[in-house]
């Protein structure tokens, strides 16, 4: 099931923000998605940097799948008509295959 | 330097697109830098990537846990291979040496009471550990 993945490759190269389970905000440019949703950060800066200084030396950084609770996106990057068309059409082709 | 052979070099330019694939998504592109790695219990270990898998399980080579509160920050002792399961891990970046030189290594005493400042008043000294639900 590609559906997501699909969905972050349109986004490579844009700026989001991935918050995480423990909390933790990182800002930084899309670099690449895996088929685990994994996500590598270029150019990350963390949100709120007062709170926990010691990343700020990181440039690029590599995130699990499994730690991310939200990913904000650019409002103006996310065509909610194509997602909602491809998540039909998934749904479609999922129900046929039962 | 024999032990860090391939610190400067870039990883080979693929011309398949599933290796180029591969190349992009992995640690690849991390072998042999010094990372910082954070844990889900909230330690981060700074070493040297050897090797990974698609676990994200890694190898660190001299490798120790650091401690950090602010700007100020203590390292553990003794250095060594660790080898950590992925599901532990948080997220691992590259460690820029210029903005290193902004933190302040200090006595695990004096970072101790660098926590308890910052307790006092109430503030958050470290991402906070948390579980897999």
């Amino acid at each position: 099931r590609m559906h997501f993945l699909s969905f972050f490759k349109t986004l490579i190269g844009k700026q989001i923000i991935v918050e995480l389970k423990n909390d933790l905000a990182l800002q930084g440019t899309l670099h690449s998605v895996d088929q685990y949703l994994n996500i590598k950060l270029n150019d990350m800066k963390v949100i709120d940097p007062t709170k926990y200084p010691h990343l700020n030396a990181v440039k690029n950084c590599f995130i699990r799948g499994s730690v991310v609770r939200y990913v904000q996106l650019p409002a103006k990057d996310v065509d909610t008509q194509l997602l909602q068309d491809s998540t039909r059409r998934a749904l479609k082709s999922g129900e046929k295959l039962r | 330097d024999r032990r860090r052979p391939t610190q400067n070099q870039q990883p080979p330019q693929p011309t398949d697109p599933f290796v180029e694939h591969a190349v992009r998504t992995s640690l690849i592109s991390f072998l042999d830098k010094r990372l910082l790695v954070v844990l889900r219990d909230g330690r981060n270990i700074i070493g040297d990537l050897r090797t990974f898998d698609r676990n994200a399980n890694i190898v660190l080579v001299d490798a120790c846990e650091r401690e950090v509160v602010g700007k100020y920050y203590t390292d553990s002792k003794e250095s060594g291979v660790y080898l950590i399961r992925g599901d532990n891990v948080v997220m691992m970046g590259d460690v820029d040496p210029k903005m290193e030189r902004l933190l302040e290594p200090v006595t695990k005493e004096t970072l101790q009471k660098k926590a308890e400042e910052l307790k006092s008043k109430g503030k958050p000294t470290a991402p906070k550990a948390f579980e897999d639900d």
